[in-house]
């Protein structure tokens, strides 16, 4: 799979100052995306190792290169089954403040260039319990992008780390 | 401001190494050793000290370390001779100057009685030698500095110094912009500076182009601005432009050759230090670094594994050549690993030398004779492990002077000398460090632990305890048995505490006394942090790895004894005892067994005797290399942190004793919580 820096390399898609860059992925028929500076590899789906004890989303830790990365289920955590994780499902490795997380999706599907304009704000009452789940919505030719807000939905995991 | 605290930093951290250093060479004098060597390396590590201390302006400390310096200086001279009393004072001024550092890191405070005290017994010591605690910080004085403290002191008179850096003074760690600042508290009124910066391209970053003549307007001795300057007399060439020296005005100013020949002839200090035997070739490397090199050695290891595994699964890949190359392959990383390790091993002695000074404090306090008698303080322990040991050991002895040692009359109507005795020593027993304090005193009371244990409902009122199990109760938690609380070990902190914290090492810690003879408190550690012996399990389609240092035994269920109890919980009798048999399967929120496990593992939850927890297979044995989980999630209940197998998959390490309290009721859970 490809460094997502190397990814950002076309000069035509280059952000313009005030743009912002989200790496966009599938969940069912949805579309998710996390601000590109965030994202640190994308890997293909490995079995986990499971944690004792933790919600069904955490789908248990992978060994990205010496280092034990926990790996959460997005489907899972927005409230819908597991995800039936195959060889073509993917991790995408980000960082959330001093941690690298990765969460697991159907598939990688693109990477968008918004303008801070053309996010707009998600409205009140939607998206349940997880409002703070979603930072903003981004309407593409492609269809409607979720703009994840990564501390939100998985920071809580971390409020008893060192 | 920041960049003086860099050095305030490396300041202390050198003070922390020649403070060791003093110690030992202060407790070698003591002892009878009068080889001018040790008597040379301590001076040297007081003027170093001073030295430091000037440049950051710690007044206490420099005024103690000067003291101190002129009756070292007065030894090492053969102008006083050490008795055994003399040989008191200096360990005692040694564990104040250690004190005065620990203030002076803390930013400042109140020093304690003992330093005023020793300062004063070794000005007394100083007077002796005539010169009125003047710093004679050489055996040779310059005649400058000797004939200048000849002439009047308190006076307010000008003096001006030519200050000439010679070609190494940055090399040797001098700052002339730090040792300004700091003279400016003897009266620096100003400085002028001669010479000329070359064009960059010519510049050399090693030497100091420039010479300064310091004007001071002071009425401080001269042999205190001498003492001053003495700091970096090894490394410039420094003047008085006004009185005796004799001045040589046409001198270039570039502090080439020239400059640096002027200097006085070169002190024993500087020589001694590169001839020096104590003075081993050291780096000081950031542990940050190491770390890197650590984990990146257990990735290869890991690598290698599976590289094996991979190649082994080709059909024909491994010919007799590969295999050979694979095998010295997995020779060379593990050697590199064992290397690796080595690197972050240090001796205990970092540690021990501090005990010394506790001993002595406590046997003032407490007014009991003592003698801490160190051996084995070169024995290696991981650098991790060295810092977290300084407070269970000074716990313990602390429990070993305050309970342990009986009071002199006590000791001399039993027969025992009054001065009692604590052995403090370590030693490597294979993957394995063991650290024993043992003293001479009355050993445990046994009557009194265990009436306390009942009134505390520790121990029911028909339980028979062996003499052992009585003992081991002064590591529940809470337990106290002084009679009155005392400052020094009855603070409701017990050696539970020490107990907790050797299990967090990774240790274990045990206790065997013998009434009237005394007690031997032995804690065990691994080695290392970083790597860990441990057996592989598997449940269900899960491997983990349970730590070799828990596991007591395995059984197959069918050979033993089975029993459930009326709440459902099981038992299993493995040779006439009953063990809580804990199904790791439930314990852990697996997915239940198609088929019941066959085996079980006996373990030792170090706090509350042995569990058995029911497993599918043993895979076998393995070192491993400890992640953290906490780096990128977060604390697990029963589990101590995650390893890499030889697959490349992640295996959890459990830990056995808070697993064991995952599954009971919530008495036991709120003594176990406290992490």
């Amino acid at each position: 799979m490809t460094r997502t820096d190397s990814a950002a390399a076309p000069e035509a898609d280059a952000p313009r100052s005030g743009q912002k860059q989200y790496v966009t992925f599938m969940v069912g028929d949805r579309t998710y995306g996390v601000d590109i500076v965030s994202v640190r590899e994308i890997k293909q789906w490995t079995p986990a190792t499971m944690l004792p004890n933790q919600p069904a989303y955490t789908r248990g830790v992978l060994n990205l290169r010496g280092t034990i990365v926990p790996v959460h289920d997005l489907r899972a955590r927005f409230g819908g089954p597991l995800t039936e994780a195959t060889d073509t499902h993917v991790v995408v490795i980000v960082w959330i403040g001093q941690q690298t997380i990765g969460i697991l999706v159907d598939a990688v599907s693109d990477i968008i260039t918004v303008s801070p304009d053309d996010v707009r704000p998600v409205p009140a009452g939607v998206g349940g319990a997880d409002e703070k789940a979603i930072s903003g919505l981004v309407n593409t030719e492609a269809g409607l992008v979720s703009l994840l807000d990564l501390e939100g939905l998985f920071a809580a995991n971390s409020e008893n780390a060192a | 401001m920041e960049e003086d605290e860099d050095y305030e930093a490396l300041f202390f951290a050198e003070c922390a190494d020649l403070l060791g250093d003093l110690q030992e060479q202060l407790d070698r004098i003591a002892d009878g050793d009068e080889d001018p060597e040790t008597i040379n390396a301590a001076f040297r590590a007081v003027h170093s000290v001073k030295g430091g201390a000037a440049a950051f302006g710690f007044t206490d400390l420099i005024g103690f370390a000067h003291i101190f310096e002129t009756v070292m200086d007065g030894i090492r001279s053969g102008r006083l001779e050490t008795t055994p009393d003399l040989a008191m004072i200096l360990v005692r001024a040694g564990d104040a100057m250690a004190h005065l550092v620990e203030l002076a890191s803390q930013g400042g405070g109140e020093p304690e009685a003992i330093v005023p005290r020793v300062k004063a017994e070794l000005e007394e010591v100083a007077a002796q030698l005539g010169a009125e605690a003047a710093p004679k910080p050489q055996p040779e004085p310059e005649p400058a500095a000797e004939s200048a403290s000849q002439m009047g002191e308190a006076a307010s008179r000008e003096i001006r110094i030519r200050f000439a850096p010679g070609p190494d003074f940055f090399a040797r760690g001098h700052d002339p912009l730090r040792i300004f600042r700091a003279a400016r508290e003897l009266g620096l009124m100003s400085a002028e500076v001669e010479g000329e910066a070359p064009p960059l391209s010519d510049l050399s970053f090693e030497a100091c182009p420039f010479v300064w003549t310091l004007t001071f307007d002071t009425d401080r001795p001269d042999a205190e601005i001498d003492a001053f300057f003495d700091v970096c007399a090894d490394a410039a060439s420094i003047e008085r432009l006004d009185g005796e020296t004799p001045t040589e005005p046409t001198d270039p100013p570039t502090p080439t050759e020239p400059a640096a020949r002027k200097q006085p002839p070169p002190q024993p200090a500087a020589s001694a230090k590169k001839s020096g035997s104590g003075v081993a070739r050291s780096l000081r490397v950031d542990l940050a670094r190491v770390d890197k090199l650590v984990n990146l050695v257990g990735e290869i290891v890991i690598t290698q594994a599976v590289l094996a595994q991979k190649l082994a699964e080709i059909d024909g890949a491994m010919t007799l050549e590969a295999g050979h190359s694979l095998e010295a392959l997995n020779r060379q990383t593990r050697e590199l690993q064992e290397s690796v390790m080595t690197i972050r091993a240090q001796p205990v002695k970092s540690v021990f030398s501090r005990m010394p000074r506790i001993v002595r404090d406590l046997s003032e306090t407490l007014g009991k004779r003592a003698r801490l008698v160190i051996s084995g303080e070169n024995t290696e322990v991981d650098t991790t492990v060295i810092e977290e040991l300084t407070e269970p050991l000074t716990h313990m002895l602390r429990n070993s002077m305050d309970h342990g040692l009986e009071s002199a009359e006590e000791r001399r109507a039993a027969g025992k000398p009054e001065e009692g005795v604590i052995h403090l020593s370590a030693e490597h027993r294979g993957e394995r460090v063991i650290i024993q304090i043992t003293d001479d005193g009355r050993g445990i009371d046994r009557d009194r632990v265990l009436a306390k244990a009942m009134e505390r409902g520790l121990v029911g009122p028909g339980e028979s305890l062996t003499p052992e199990e009585i003992d081991a109760l002064i590591f529940h938690p809470g337990f106290s048995t002084s009679e009155k609380v005392s400052s020094v070990s009855g603070r409701g902190v017990g050696m539970d505490v020490v107990k907790k914290k050797i299990q967090s090492l990774g240790g274990r810690c045990t206790v065997r006394s013998e009434p009237g003879k005394g007690t031997e408190f032995t804690i065990t550690l691994p080695l290392t942090l970083a790597v860990l012996d441990g057996m592989t399990i598997r449940v269900g389609s899960e491997r983990f790895v349970l730590p070799l240092s828990s596991v007591i035994e395995a059984v197959r269920l069918e050979d033993c004894d089975v029993r459930e109890m009326h709440d459902g919980s099981r038992m299993i009798g493995v040779r006439g005892a009953y063990l809580r048999l804990i199904s790791l399967r439930k314990t852990l929120g697996l997915p239940p067994a198609d088929a019941p496990e066959t085996m079980a593992v006996v373990a030792d939850t170090e706090t509350d005797g042995h569990v058995a927890l029911l497993v599918d297979e043993l895979i076998g044995q393995r070192h491993v290399v400890l992640k953290s989980l906490e780096t990128n999630f977060k604390r697990i209940d029963g589990v101590s942190g995650a390893t890499i197998l030889g697959d490349g998959r992640v295996a959890l390490i459990l830990d056995v004793p808070s697993l064991a309290s995952l599954g009971l009721p919530r008495r036991t859970m709120q003594q176990e919580t406290v992490h």
